[in-house]
């Protein structure tokens, strides 16, 4: 009795193990999964294509359109993004030691035509969108001239992004597949919802820290030194859009969870987005090169705190439904 | 042993009571846990795993041995511990301190003989890295009589079998109290297991092939048919995916069941715990949140369980604990919740 009691459990872990909430968590996942991962891996990958047809010296808009489309999945780093480094490839950021322009500078003066090179071999610092902020936008960057080394350069970034793109809309597909159908035969990535669950709050959280302490708090530097030259992708004068446009795709996650949240959480989470968003949308430099001055930088941390209340929201109202823990034994081992 | 000690260790052990299990709470389970607040604690699990007795730790335990029949519980510091207590389980009176002679830490586990008149600890010599096994004689009030030589160094789990007799997991790698976990061997370790007989003398030891040279071989249960049922922990490099448990048989047959290679990564080659009963093996995965099941020599299912770890057989079955405070049976309904994070072993009271 008690072994096939087992059996049953083994093969059928949801309705053994999670409780009445098994429903909810599916309908959740489904919706994330459905409504905002595969739409927004298959954007992404559309918006590549125009951008790897683009002659250098046309590839600016669709490198702002193909940009727009990777910060509405940018924050999903788990699974087929960190795979094979791909998310590290399409976005190098922060480069603290400038090793973007350095790797391109080398990239320029080497012999070897860039046509024979694998360019998925080619140090990551050299490769997508922060290598195109620099080679397209930086006034010590070489003109884009067709048939010039730059812009051969700048076309093999292009074709790069391309081909990660396909890849990551592909593996998305199976990742998406895992997360729909936790505890299924050889499925040991997701045993339960929950466990699908918890993986994307987790990328919510992180992906709210990456904005809040990344995106706007590197150019805030301190009080004593403001560092505004550290924006994000501030040449192609993408700081406070890439703020925007994800706000935008994290209050889109998040949106699902709110149906954890009771006695009007909901619409307080929901509401806090739509002020971060609007604060972000507000601010009137591009690049947060005002950061050096007073007024600015208190607009700039004025968002980030709103990020921060919504991520300690999130804390309060959705994790504890997720039953997120300190994991006591599996940090202590032995 | 010096005669005034004799005397006055004579004289404690006089005075010491001697309840049975059933006056603690009727416990069938042990286990060391941090409270709400932050605090320590060993508790006693009745059948129907509530809390049969909470009695305050002064530190962090590990994993501990029950007296076979009076309620008395050795309790062990975390790894690499300098102390013990032994517990009265109805009162929760620390009845004695345990710290291993000079030169000599404990290493977490001990096991007590089947008559209950000596109890055996897992120790380190670490002057030289040989590991030991103290030998503390329990009538006189848990006095060290003496040592033995574990078959290898760092041994971990020791287990009484029911055939008579110990086996030991001789984890391999060596450590030094200046250093706390720092793995100072891992160019020559060799994990084995050992089985004494039932008069301590050497049986043999099992190493298993040189692909499993830093599989540290941790935690041991008696599996069906008096086999050995071996939980390891991995210590190369996570790329490479080695099978995490290996079922010695009685004739000293090794079995190794396969565990797909996506779940080995997911629980990073590391085995928490181990049980087993008559017809089944559950392995704990803490670091995968989850448990494998093993039947006949083969895998046979995962169970979700977020920081998974303590395990012990009963009655009802394996019992499984988790630092989120749930405790389950695995294939049966029987959960329950504790307000407290379980630590990671669990200790099966055999009254």
């Amino acid at each position: 009795m008690r072994l096939s009691a087992l059996y049953t459990a083994l093969f059928l872990p949801v309705a053994a193990f999670a409780q009445t909430d098994t429903q909810i968590n599916a309908g959740i996942v489904d919706q994330i999964v459905e409504g905002h991962i595969l739409p927004g891996f298959a954007t992404f990958e559309s918006s590549t294509v125009p951008l790897a047809a683009a002659q250098c010296d046309a590839m600016t808009a669709p490198y702002q359109d193909s940009f727009d489309a990777w910060m509405g999945v940018s924050h999903l780093r788990f699974g087929p993004s960190e795979q094979e480094e791909r998310a590290f490839a399409l976005a190098f950021w922060p480069d603290t030691r400038g090793a973007t322009p350095s790797t391109l500078n080398a990239l320029l003066a080497e012999d070897t035509p860039i046509a024979e090179m694998d360019f998925s071999e080619v140090s990551i610092a050299a490769r997508g969108f922060f290598a195109l902020d620099w080679l397209l936008y930086d006034p010590q960057a070489p003109q884009m001239v067709v048939g010039a080394r730059a812009c051969d350069l700048a076309e093999a970034i292009a074709d790069d992004i391309n081909r990660i793109a396909v890849d990551l809309n592909a593996a998305w597909q199976d990742e998406a597949a895992l997360l729909s159908n936790p505890g299924a035969g050889g499925n040991y990535s997701y045993l339960t919802y929950d466990e699908s669950l918890r993986t994307l709050y987790g990328s919510l959280i992180n992906g709210l820290d990456v904005t809040a302490e990344q995106r706007l708090g590197r150019p805030m530097g301190t009080v004593e030194r403001p560092r505004p030259i550290r924006a994000e992708a501030r040449r192609s004068e993408r700081s406070q859009r890439n703020v925007v446009l994800s706000i935008a795709a994290l209050s889109d996650l998040a949106d699902p969870f709110a149906e954890f949240a009771h006695d009007g959480g909901d619409e307080r989470l929901r509401a806090q987005f739509a002020a971060a968003l609007r604060g972000a949308e507000r601010l009137p430099d591009p690049t947060f090169s005002d950061t050096d001055t007073v007024q600015g930088r208190f607009r700039v941390e004025s968002v980030q705190s709103r990020l921060n209340s919504i991520r300690d929201m999130l804390g309060l109202l959705v994790a504890p439904a997720l039953s997120i823990s300190q994991s006591f034994n599996a940090l202590d081992g032995d | 042993m010096q005669r005034r000690h004799f005397l006055t260790t004579l004289a404690a052990a006089s005075v010491a009571p001697s309840v049975s299990w059933a006056e603690a709470g009727d416990a069938r389970f042990l286990s060391a846990a941090q409270n709400a607040d932050g605090s320590y604690a060993l508790y006693g699990l009745n059948a129907a795993l509530d809390i049969a007795f909470a009695h305050p730790l002064p530190a962090r335990g590990h994993s501990g041995a029950a007296h076979p029949h009076r309620a008395e519980a050795v309790m062990f510091a975390r790894r690499p511990g300098r102390f013990a207590y032994v517990l009265d389980c109805a009162t929760g009176v620390i009845l004695n301190h345990l710290a291993p002679p000079e030169g000599r830490h404990f290493y977490g586990h001990g096991a007590f003989t089947a008559d209950g008149t000596m109890l055996l600890t897992t120790e380190s010599e670490y002057a030289t890295g040989a590991g030991r096994i103290g030998l503390w004689d329990v009538a006189a009030g848990y006095v060290r009589t003496g040592e033995i030589s574990s078959g290898g160094i760092g041994p971990h789990e020791i287990i009484r079998r029911s055939t008579g007799g110990f086996a030991i997991a001789n984890g391999g790698i060596r450590t030094h109290p200046d250093t706390g976990r720092e793995k100072l061997n891992l160019d020559t370790m060799q994990p084995n297991l050992t089985l004494l007989a039932e008069d301590l003398s050497e049986l043999s030891r099992m190493t298993l092939g040189s692909q499993d040279r830093l599989n540290s071989i941790r935690h041991i249960a008696e599996g069906p048919q008096a086999s050995v049922a071996i939980g390891m922990q991995w210590n190369g490099d996570l790329s490479i995916q080695r099978q995490p448990v290996a079922i010695v048989t009685a004739t000293g047959d090794v079995i190794r069941p396969t565990v797909p290679d996506g779940l080995i990564g997911r629980i990073q080659g590391y085995i928490g715990s181990i049980a087993a009963d008559a017809d089944s093996i559950v392995a704990s995965a803490p670091r995968g949140s989850c448990a494998l099941t093993f039947h006949n020599d083969a895998m046979s299912g995962v169970i979700p369980a977020q920081d998974a770890c303590g395990l012990a057989s009963g009655s009802q079955g394996i019992v499984l604990s988790q630092g989120t405070g749930r405790i389950t049976v695995p294939g049966t309904s029987q959960a329950q919740d504790h307000p407290v994070a379980w630590d990671n072993h669990m200790v099966a009271v055999h009254a």
